[in-house]
């Protein structure tokens, strides 16, 4: 038997239960099954119930790893300071920064948590820049960079103080029933280093952690089999790779961000410590001043890199081995008939139930597993209402990467205010669905035309990951 | 000096000592309504006067509930936790503490702390008590973050402090709360 077939073997169960309510399985069987499997995480899958349930270690693992992902851990929890003459592995913070510790954003490893009104934006949600320069290209803001800091050390100004106002607009479903979205609306105060004149930027709230190695862990020809960029089927559907050159100049495909611009772990991750803490994780990443911000060209830096090349290693060793959350309430009716909206109103398209990790991988047990991601990894047009109009890298100012669904019922209780979408504006999974556009926009309309117990059974589903 | 100079000069003074009140305490609490929940008594609370003790390795200080604490942390390295904590930080720099304390009535009880730091709440057993709500507001001076812990009445626990960047906080313990919404 394959190890494909072993797989399959696994969900054996389910499809029993689904052939005697209605023989002959079908194609539909199977992804209904994947969409009740209880382990999304396959062999990194944990009880997510608990605020350290990320923290779990999944399966048990050998002596070295983990003395390693304690180091990483700790890097991961730790609030760095700025350079210091008696400190030397925690210090190097800055001098811009956002935030002081990878958990002060990704709190318990999770998504950000909500963000509650108008007012000063939350150090978890970034703004990212860019700019075109005299040649016509697409690059870092001159001044301000790649991303706007909101903080630094004493004697550094900050870049800017960004400030969050909404209005509504408000719609009904096909039933009648009103609803009302939240439009975010940005200002940014305190812009110490003169006028962000022709800078495009794209907010984007710290996601969460979960299964970040076994996303990195499904091949690429896989993620790419899914690819359709011209629609060739005329399914509406299109998605498209996102391509990375790194830095030996190979062309990598992206996995990692809100728009899949990066293409590793270890690329996202220190782009997160230089962006987010002002900490420089590898050489040749080099320091986040501008040309123009000679306070902190001027500040002291804590090394060079500030994280050492082993310290980096533990980190991502940390990241790539976590865990995931199992689903919950697969019991429930409601959950299971969600499972068939899900199908239904066409969420699977992008939102693939069940993508295979490679038969090798960075760690042996992030081999030959099957995940329950809910993401094509790819890069799809979701319409003018979510649209940053800032490219990245290949993607267009329409265009985001699926976002993982997997953990996303423990972000929040049912009904609880969440930070949903790229830039948090989402408050609940409805208004998350409701704010889909471009290619989803079938699919909303397909959910906005259910009924409200079938719009309640779908939502019960997403609760449920 | 004319009198008008003097009495100009004075007022000035005045002034000024006022603005200079007010920046202060607007720095301590700015940033602090951003919470969601209601912190306000604990913040008022924080910014006043506050008790000084060391939290030494051994936990010989004891807290009361509704008192403020200004404790001094001890450097990590080598500290000796009465059990180990729920997260990992780095020793290097960072400061830790421990601290016993009872509460008199059962429920939830809020631990608010004026600085970084991971908090765990442990049981004469050694365990740690699992922690129920938080919240943290870097841009609120007088309080960085709460914690809530569900604690029963006269159990002897300790306040245990690690993976601190600062040598010393201050700390509140209030409750019981009312049940959550």
């Amino acid at each position: 038997m394959s190890a494909y077939a072993r797989r399959r073997a696994g969900l054996l169960p389910a499809l029993c239960a689904i052939a005697f309510a209605s023989a002959p399985v079908s194609a539909r069987d199977f992804v209904l099954a994947d969409l009740l499997a209880r382990a999304g995480g396959g062999a990194l899958t944990v009880d997510g119930r608990t605020r350290s349930a990320l923290y779990q270690e999944a399966v048990p693992f050998d002596a070295a790893l983990r003395a390693q992902r304690a180091r990483g851990e700790a890097f991961v929890n730790t609030t760095f300071v700025p350079a210091q003459a008696s400190i030397s592995a925690r210090d190097g913070l800055g001098p811009l920064f956002n935030s002081a510790s990878c958990v002060s954003c990704h709190r318990g490893l999770r998504r950000a948590p909500a963000i509650a009104g108008p007012g000063p934006a939350p150090p978890s949600l970034v703004f990212q820049l860019s700019a075109r320069d005299a040649a016509g290209h697409m690059g870092a803001h001159p001044v301000y960079g790649a991303e706007l800091n909101i903080a630094a050390v004493p004697g550094v100004p900050i870049e800017a103080a960004p400030r969050i106002d909404y209005s509504a607009i408000a719609g009904r479903h096909d039933d009648g029933t009103p609803w009302t979205l939240r439009v975010p609306h940005y200002a940014f105060e305190r812009l110490s280093y003169g006028p962000l004149d022709g800078a495009r930027y794209s907010p984007r709230i710290a996601s969460g952690l979960q299964g970040l190695g076994l996303l990195e862990a499904v091949p690429a020809a896989a993620i790419l089999a899914a690819a359709d960029p011209d629609d060739a089927n005329g399914d509406g559907i299109s998605g498209r790779a996102n391509w990375i050159r790194d830095e030996n100049g190979r062309r990598r495909l992206g996995r990692y961000g809100w728009k899949a611009n990066h293409p590793t772990l270890r690329a996202q991750t220190v782009a997160a410590f230089r962006a987010e803490q002002g900490l420089v994780a590898a050489l040749p990443s080099g320091s986040n001043c501008g040309a123009r911000q000679p306070a902190c060209r001027a500040a002291a830096h804590g090394g060079e890199p500030e994280i050492a090349p082993a310290d980096l290693d533990a980190v991502i060793a940390f990241l790539r081995t976590l865990p995931v959350p199992a689903r919950r309430h697969l019991e429930l009716p409601a959950v299971q008939r969600g499972a068939s909206r899900f199908i239904d109103a066409g969420c699977v398209a992008c939102h693939r139930p069940m993508l295979l990790t490679g038969e090798k991988a960075a760690l042996p047990l992030l081999a030959r597993q099957r995940i329950h991601a809910y993401t094509d990894l790819l890069l799809h047009d979701l319409g003018s209402g979510l649209a940053d109009g800032r490219p990245d890298r290949e993607a267009s100012g329409r265009e985001w990467r699926t976002a993982p669904l997997w953990g996303i019922g423990l972000d929040g209780e049912a009904g609880a205010t969440r930070s949903l979408l790229h830039d948090g504006r989402a408050r609940t999974l409805e208004e998350a669905i409701l704010w889909h556009g471009g290619e989803a926009d079938a699919a909303r309309r397909r959910y906005s035309h259910l009924d409200a117990d079938s719009r309640a059974e779908l939502i019960a589903f997403l609760q449920s990951l | 000096m004319n009198r008008h100079y003097r009495i100009w000069s004075c007022a000035a003074l005045v002034l000024g000592l006022q603005a200079a009140v007010a920046a202060h305490a607007s720095a301590a609490t700015g940033g602090c309504e951003a919470y969601t929940v209601d912190v306000s008594r604990e913040v008022a609370a924080m910014q006043g006067p506050a008790t000084e003790l060391a939290a030494a390795a051994a936990p010989a200080a004891a807290l009361e509930s509704g008192v403020v604490y200004r404790l001094t942390l001890s450097p990590q390295q080598g500290f000796a936790f009465v059990a180990a904590p729920e997260r990992r930080h780095l020793d290097d720099g960072a400061y830790a503490g421990l601290a016993r304390f009872s509460v008199p009535s059962a429920g939830r009880w809020r631990i608010a702390l004026s600085g970084e730091s991971w908090v765990d709440v442990v049981a004469a057993d050694g365990t740690l008590v699992s922690a129920g709500r938080f919240e943290g507001r870097p841009e609120c001076g007088a309080l960085r973050k709460w914690v809530e812990f569900p604690l029963a009445p006269g159990v002897p626990y300790t306040l245990q402090l690690s993976g601190g960047s600062e040598a010393a906080l201050t700390v509140l313990i209030s409750g019981p709360l009312p049940d959550a919404p």
